[in-house]
Formats: C-alpha cells, sequence, structure tokens
C-alpha cells in the first residue's frame, strides 16, 4: 500500500498518513467544500490500512503503537461529522495494534477546539491526549 | 450602523466561496481575541453554507439571500440573515429552533453529539451547526417568517458577544 499525503490548502488540512514512518497527522483549518469527497480518500486509506495491519498481525505478529495527531485549527459542522466519522474509523484499527492514541492539539486560547476534542474523547474507545499547541 | 460585513443577491459556489475569504480576513480588524475571531467566522459560514446547501435541494438558485453583520455599542456582533424558504419547511424549522433555543448549555452538548452520532450527514449538518452556533453565542436565535407573493423568507438574527471569556 501507499503513504497517503495531502499538502494543506486554505479549506483542506494538511493531511500525512505514512505507514512507513509510522507518521499520521491531520494539520490546518478543515472546512472542504465537498467534505465527503475530502473524506472519502481518508476513509479508503485506512480500509486499506485497516488490512495491511490484519495481515502484519497474522504474518509477522507484529503489533504497531499509533498515535494520529490532529491539530485541527477551524472545523466546519461538517467536516466535524466526518472528524468523528473517521475517528469511529480508527477505533477499528485498535485490535490489530499494541496501542492507539488520538493526539489532540488545539490552539493557544481555542477553548472551542479544545471542547470538540472532549468531547470526541467521550464518543469512541480511543485514549485520547488533548493539548494546547504551544 | 457600523457595518462589518453586508451582502444582497443569489448565494453560487463563486460568491460563498469569497465571501467567507473575505470574512476571514475582516474579523481581524474586530477584535484581537483568536477564539472571536474563529467564532465570527464559524456563524458566518455555517449559516452561509446552510442557505447554499438549502437552495441547492429547494432548487433556488436565483432567490436573494441578504446577510448583514453590524457592530454594536455593548460589544456584540449582529448577524441578520434573510433567506427564502418554502412553506413546507417553516414549521418544522420553527420547531427545530425553538427546540435548542429552550436547551441550556449541557442540554445543547448532548444534543450536539446525538446529531454527530447520526448516520444521514446531509440533514445532520444543518442541525450541528445551529446548535453550534448556540453553545458559541450562548444567546437564543431568533426568527421571524415573512411572507410575499413570490416566496416566503426567513430572517434570522443572531448576537455574538464580542468579549473574550
Amino acid at each position: 500500500m501507499n503513504k497517503f499525503i495531502l499538502d494543506a490548502t486554505d479549506t483542506t488540512p494538511r493531511v500525512v498518513l505514512d505507514h512507513l514512518e509510522n507518521k499520521f497527522e491531520i494539520i490546518g483549518e478543515a472546512c472542504p467544500e465537498d467534505a465527503k469527497l475530502f473524506y472519502t480518500s481518508i476513509f479508503t486509506w485506512v480500509d486499506q490500512y485497516k488490512n495491511y495491519l490484519y495481515f502484519l498481525n497474522n504474518e509477522s505478529h507484529v503489533k504497531k503503537n499509533l498515535t494520529f495527531t490532529f491539530h485541527l485549527n477551524y472545523v466546519s459542522s461538517s467536516a466535524l461529522k466526518y472528524t468523528y466519522n473517521f475517528l469511529q474509523q480508527l477505533e477499528e484499527l485498535k485490535p490489530l495494534c499494541e496501542s492507539l492514541t488520538i493526539k489532540w492539539l488545539y490552539d493557544k486560547e481555542d477553548t472551542d477546539m479544545e471542547d470538540n476534542g472532549k468531547e470526541f474523547s467521550t464518543m469512541v474507545n480511543i485514549p485520547f491526549i488533548i493539548e494546547s499547541a504551544s | 450602523m457600523n457595518y462589518l460585513f453586508s451582502y444582497s443577491g443569489p448565494i453560487s459556489f463563486t460568491v460563498k466561496r469569497q465571501l467567507l475569504r473575505n470574512i476571514k480576513s475582516n474579523t481581524e480588524a474586530v477584535t484581537k481575541s483568536v477564539l472571536i475571531q474563529k467564532r465570527i467566522r464559524y456563524v458566518f459560514d455555517e449559516i452561509l453554507s446552510n442557505v447554499y446547501e438549502y437552495y441547492i435541494q429547494q432548487n433556488f438558485p436565483n432567490e436573494t439571500t441578504g446577510i448583514d453583520g453590524y457592530l454594536k455599542p455593548n460589544n456584540t456582533l449582529e448577524f441578520i440573515l434573510i433567506s427564502a424558504i418554502s412553506e413546507a419547511d417553516e414549521e418544522v424549522f420553527k420547531n427545530y429552533l425553538n427546540q435548542i433555543n429552550a436547551l441550556d448549555e449541557k442540554g445543547l452538548k448532548e444534543l450536539h453529539k446525538k446529531k454527530l452520532k447520526e448516520n444521514n450527514a446531509q440533514t445532520a449538518n444543518a442541525g450541528i451547526g445551529l446548535i453550534s452556533i448556540r453553545i458559541k453565542t450562548a444567546n437564543p436565535i431568533l426568527y421571524e417568517f415573512k411572507k410575499n407573493k413570490t416566496v416566503n423568507s426567513v430572517v434570522l438574527k443572531i448576537v455574538l458577544n464580542l468579549k473574550d471569556e
């Protein structure tokens, strides 16, 4: 499988899903014109990664420690909903890895984004680290 | 009136994108608070996006939308939205606004969570946006329905406190 990297635009975040480097980050503004279209490619990659982890488990008995970092400085309501769907999908990786953590970073002062992280942490069964980015 | 922005006309994809870009740069002139800047942008973005999506759904491409934002002496920003609405949707929309206006912060957060969990992204999005606006502004969303010869309209008034918490 290939790593998945998207550069940031003024409405979409930088996305790094790099299983080779074990680096998973979503950073920037999330208010895409077509949220469904934007997130579909991410969901497809996670599906492939799930199969890849399953293969690693079975073939080489390797289990990874995974941390997905979110540092969003603006999220529209539609992107927020898809972010939740993304987190739900990540939850499915849990049995296939040694540990899975969400690192939720927010800009200093941005208590709304901090609240989003707190809300999500109660909605999925994944440990969250929620902290100010600065 | 001390207008921060004022627009009247149809909402096309291009207009929506340009208005959102304008508001992003305008907010820095209003407040130094990053949180409040983002809230101004969020309210504007959500109401505009909801109207845009609704007009596509209803096939209202040429209907005029008015959106004004003006600064009040009491350190608040008032958003006034005038948008077309089909008569069939008035009651549902009114009931939904009454429901979220009646909720306290805890109730709004519970409803927000419930809407996030809903499977139908299309119907849930508009609901999530309005709930978030209620949470971020801590003020009720005031509304009024108007009838005229060609199309009915709804006027929304949203008041955002510009003082940082």
